[in-house]
């Protein structure tokens, strides 16, 4: 058992002078069978959050396979050896909380959210779903319709709603993040027993999990409690390997046109980046912030506010564990062109290459990036997803109090060096979408 | 590899809870003016963070002729005031990294900022100025105004939406809920610069508002920037009576926004539903959670768990200052949309038909109960209780005696306020979808009529509430 820190959350002043942020503190320790298990007490509400995050996500499938990961989020639901069908929305609900998981293309993640005298039973069913495989071939037909109707929701039936599966295969090109996480409709109606069964066996070991704790506990009965439930789970029967990691790095400009049912045109322009948790990660979030921020940003200013010629527009940045994905989108206005506002967008893009950011922007960012760390701890489930988060994707728990320091480490002159390096018009996905009728 | 000497654990069944913690509805300060402003403050000082929410009780409701008024008038108090033009506004809240947000809903328009505890002095300022001493500065209208436009137009391409804005229209017909927050193109075509400076005349006044601090922040301090505004801001509301609306007799129709090409039919089924003072609220609350209002209630369990129709489908009431609306949403695939008005009608027929079981009742009762703590983790989410509280004119000792009278609802109580407030055989059923490919199949529910999204549609606000058990 490692302690890697202890004690409740205390305030501590940053570089920052007076801007203070909040200090985490938790206990970590790790089970003979290899589950990592991190321990933070708040006792300021009678709440217990519980999560479990497993480290397979999309990138773990292959291709013909897709969907898996997201498929078996949902099958995870539908009994296990001592939880019959059905049962395990309904102890949480008895119980008085609520549950819930999402899957990414890193990680698979579950959540228990309880009174806090409920934790017993928050590890009585996740320990039982990680133990033994329980699903039914009468679960899966099921769920694999929810999943499809889960698909047309979100995807097919949503306006634009095909761009993000589009752009993701593009930007790339091949490798694991060809496919979108929620997989093709072929590729579900596939899937059989074995598969899900295997997939199972594969990642659902201990020694591929960490279950994180926060809220009203006593961090000993706690434990107790873990080492009851857990400890005699097996590991898996061989170590789960590490994602061979396959990309290509984009050598020009790719542009694809759809068209659809929507109501006007739009643009989206991407490029790649290094992880989240890298410095060009924390740069490119940084620019986002300078371009999109609220309605002072450079690009609200001229696209909005003197131009007019979008409705909506956004920057981002989407980390993931091995590649990160920096987004501009924009709707345009009647009366514009998809062509004028990504001329405004490169524009804005070539001056943070020839210029750094003026320092009174730079501040502005900085004081963004420390407002959204501060409210992230605001619940018992924020900080015990982030835990899980940190340790899963980077074997650091204790990036939920560190992590703000490494973004805060970025210059506006790395900011500017970035820009220059990664935001190149000849490495990019241009994506133009346009109503059916539209020319 | 099996880890040895390890006790063997009873995995049988679930383990025996422990003791509950102590769960009460956190104290918090109260004053009045002598204006008639009132403020609130819920302490806090976990994290540095400061929210600051104003609140008048000019909603939508009061639109009149010009749907979205409202929304719009509390739109543009953050594009320029006598001291600060759009742009300064902008940058001033921006730098300190906070957000300065507006919502308009039926009962409020609301004005909120949210700041590091360090940047309070800044952050107040901007809402102070927005609120007193607003401009409209034509130039700022002429944006607003069509940046408004323009989100309406994508707006209308949403299944959803044009479900929600058909559905309070056959509801509502003529009564204001049947228009929409946001406003409609020719509404908003319509709007002069008198409009909304008398919006803000009328109901922008410290007898007509109220605000609640919320996190880092004592009733002093709170009273020390409430001493140098709104303490003496001047202003006397009228009151405006608004016709409380009636259930129209519905047509009997199936009314079908036509999307062609949709793969899913938006569906939304119900009726006038109640006002938030209704005295029989709180058991209706815990009626429409059993049958739609959790993941565990009957109308998800059927549709999705044993049907597989859906990704998820819930019940709600809408419960306002005046009546508002029952309904049943879902977004099921084109081939079983009729299939699943059937059991949505089903289900419906079977809360007013019999008791629901103990075992129900105990789930029911129990995620309620257990969720509210859940709910006050942050003084934000208390804070939008004691608006509540507020707004809606709730007993003082509300949220107190909430869990207890839960607890105290019977089985015979949820059948009764069923067969009260739910009527399946006078409903509308409203749906956006793909009418060529789903029309054929729903006769028998009624006629069928269908409209294309462009001919006078009225449009109304989505009432998406995700979270768990969320009630107002």
């Amino acid at each position: 058992m490692t302690v890697m820190s202890a004690g409740n959350a205390k305030a501590v002043t940053s570089k920052e002078g007076k801007v203070a942020t909040v200090r985490v503190g938790f206990k970590q320790l790790r089970l003979e069978n290899g589950l990592t298990v991190i321990l933070r007490k708040d006792a300021s509400v009678p709440v217990v959050a519980v999560n479990v995050c497993y480290h397979v996500g999309s990138k773990n499938e292959r291709k013909g396979k897709t969907g898996f990961a997201h498929l078996f989020e949902h099958l995870m639901f539908e009994g296990s050896e001592h939880v019959k069908k059905g049962e395990f929305d309904r102890h949480v609900s008895l119980a008085g909380g609520y549950n819930n998981a999402y899957t990414t293309e890193d990680v698979t993640n579950y959540y228990e959210v309880l009174p806090s005298n409920q934790l017993g039973l928050a590890l009585w069913l996740e320990s039982d779903r990680m133990l033994k495989f329980g699903t039914t071939e009468e679960a899966l037909n099921t769920q694999r319709e929810v999943v499809k109707e889960e698909k047309r929701w979100r995807v097919d039936n949503r306006p634009y709603g095909d761009t993000t599966e589009t752009l993701q295969g593009m930007i790339f090109p091949t490798g694991q993040y060809h496919w979108p996480v929620i997989g093709s409709m072929e590729d579900l109606d596939a899937a059989g027993m074995d598969d899900v069964r295997r997939f199972y066996e594969r990642y659902y070991v201990p020694d591929n999990a960490v279950l994180s704790i926060s809220g009203d506990i006593d961090e000993g009965e706690a434990e107790r409690l873990v080492r009851k439930y857990f400890s005699d789970i097996p590991p898996g029967s061989a170590p789960v390997e590490a994602v061979v990691f396959e990309d290509e790095p984009l050598t020009r400009e790719t542009t694809a046109v759809l068209r659809g049912d929507v109501p006007a045109p739009a643009v989206f322009a991407a490029y790649k980046a290094a992880p989240e948790g890298s410095e060009e990660y924390y740069e490119l979030s940084h620019i986002a912030k300078v371009l999109s921020d609220g309605n002072s940003s450079r690009l609200y200013k001229r696209l909005v506010y003197d131009l007019q010629a979008v409705s909506e527009f956004e920057v981002s940045i989407e980390g993931m564990e091995k590649a990160s994905v920096f987004l501009f989108s924009a709707f345009i206005a009647p009366g514009h062109s998809e062509k004028e506002v990504l001329t405004v967008f490169d524009e804005e893009i070539e001056k943070l290459k020839c210029s750094a950011v003026t320092s009174y922007e730079f501040q502005k960012a900085r004081n963004s990036t420390l407002y959204s760390y501060a409210g992230r701890l605001s619940t018992n489930s924020g900080v015990a997803d982030a835990l899980a988060h940190y340790h899963t994707i980077f074997k650091d728990a204790g990036m939920i109090n560190s992590e703000v320091e490494r973004e805060l480490a970025v210059t506006r002159e790395s900011m500017k060096k970035t820009s220059a390096r990664l935001l190149e018009a000849g490495k990019r996905i241009l994506i133009y979408y346009f109503p059916s009728d539209h020319k | 590899m099996k880890v040895s000497g390890k006790a063997t654990v009873d995995r049988t069944k679930p383990p025996k809870s422990g003791s509950p913690g102590r769960v009460s509805f956190p104290k918090y300060f109260e004053k009045k003016y002598v204006n008639g402003f009132k403020i609130f403050v819920v302490e806090n000082h976990q994290l540095p963070i400061v929210t600051v929410g104003f609140v008048s009780r000019g909603g939508a409701a009061f639109d009149g002729r010009l749907p979205g008024l409202g929304s719009i008038t509390c739109e543009l108090l953050t594009k320029g005031t006598k001291r600060r033009s759009a742009t300064r506004i902008a940058e001033e809240i921006d730098f300190v990294g906070g957000a300065l947000s507006h919502t308009a809903s039926w009962d409020a328009s609301q004005l909120f900022v949210s700041v590091l505890k360090t940047h309070l002095a800044v952050g107040f300022d901007v809402l102070q100025d927005v609120i007193l001493t607003p401009t409209f500065p034509p130039q700022e209208i002429k944006r607003v105004k069509a940046q408004r436009v323009a989100s309406i137009q994508q707006l209308k391409a949403d299944p959803g939406y044009l479900a929600d804005t058909r559905f309070a229209a056959v509801v509502f017909g003529e009564h204001p809920y049947g228009q929409t927050v946001a406003g409609t193109e020719e509404s908003i075509a319509a709007m002069r610069r008198g409009d909304f400076v008398l919006f803000h005349k009328d109901f922008f006044t410290p007898d007509n508002s109220f605000m609640v601090f919320a996190g880092d922040i004592t009733p002093k301090e709170a009273e020390r920037y409430v001493s140098k505004s709104f303490s003496k801001w001047k202003g006397k509301h009228k009151p405006v009576e608004i016709a409380r609306p009636d259930q129209v007799s519905l047509d009997g129709k199936v009314h079908v926004a036509n999307k062609p090409g949709a793969v899913q039919s938006a569906l939304r089924v119900g009726h006038l539903g109640v006002a938030r003072s209704n005295p029989d609220y709180l058991k209706l609350f815990v009626m429409n959670t059993l049958l739609g209002g959790y993941f565990s209630s009957r109308m998800n369990m059927n549709l999705r768990e044993v049907h597989g129709y859906t990704y998820g489908s819930r019940t709600s009431f809408d419960a306002r200052i005046l009546p508002g609306t029952f309904e049943v949403s879902a977004d099921v695939r084109n081939e079983v949309t009729a299939e699943t008005i059937d059991q949505i009608l089903n289900e419906l027929r079977r809360i007013r038909d019999t008791n629901p079981s103990k075992d129900e009742m105990t789930m029911v009762k129990n995620y309620l109960t257990g969720l509210f703590p859940i709910q006050l983790e942050t003084p934000q989410q208390v804070a939008g209780r004691v608006v509540a509280i507020e707004l809606y004119g709730l007993p003082k000792n509300y949220y107190r005696e909430y869990r207890e009278k839960i607890r105290k609802v019977t089985a015979k109580d949820i059948r009764s306020v069923a067969r009260k407030y739910i009527q399946p055989e006078n409903i509308a059923i409203v749906l956006s979808g793909a009418a060529g490919e789903i029309a054929g199949k729903l006769g028998k529910f009624g006629e069928v009529e269908i409209s294309s999204p462009g001919d006078g549609t009225h449009a109304g606000q989505r009432n998406a509430n995700s979270k768990p058990g969320a009630e107002n």
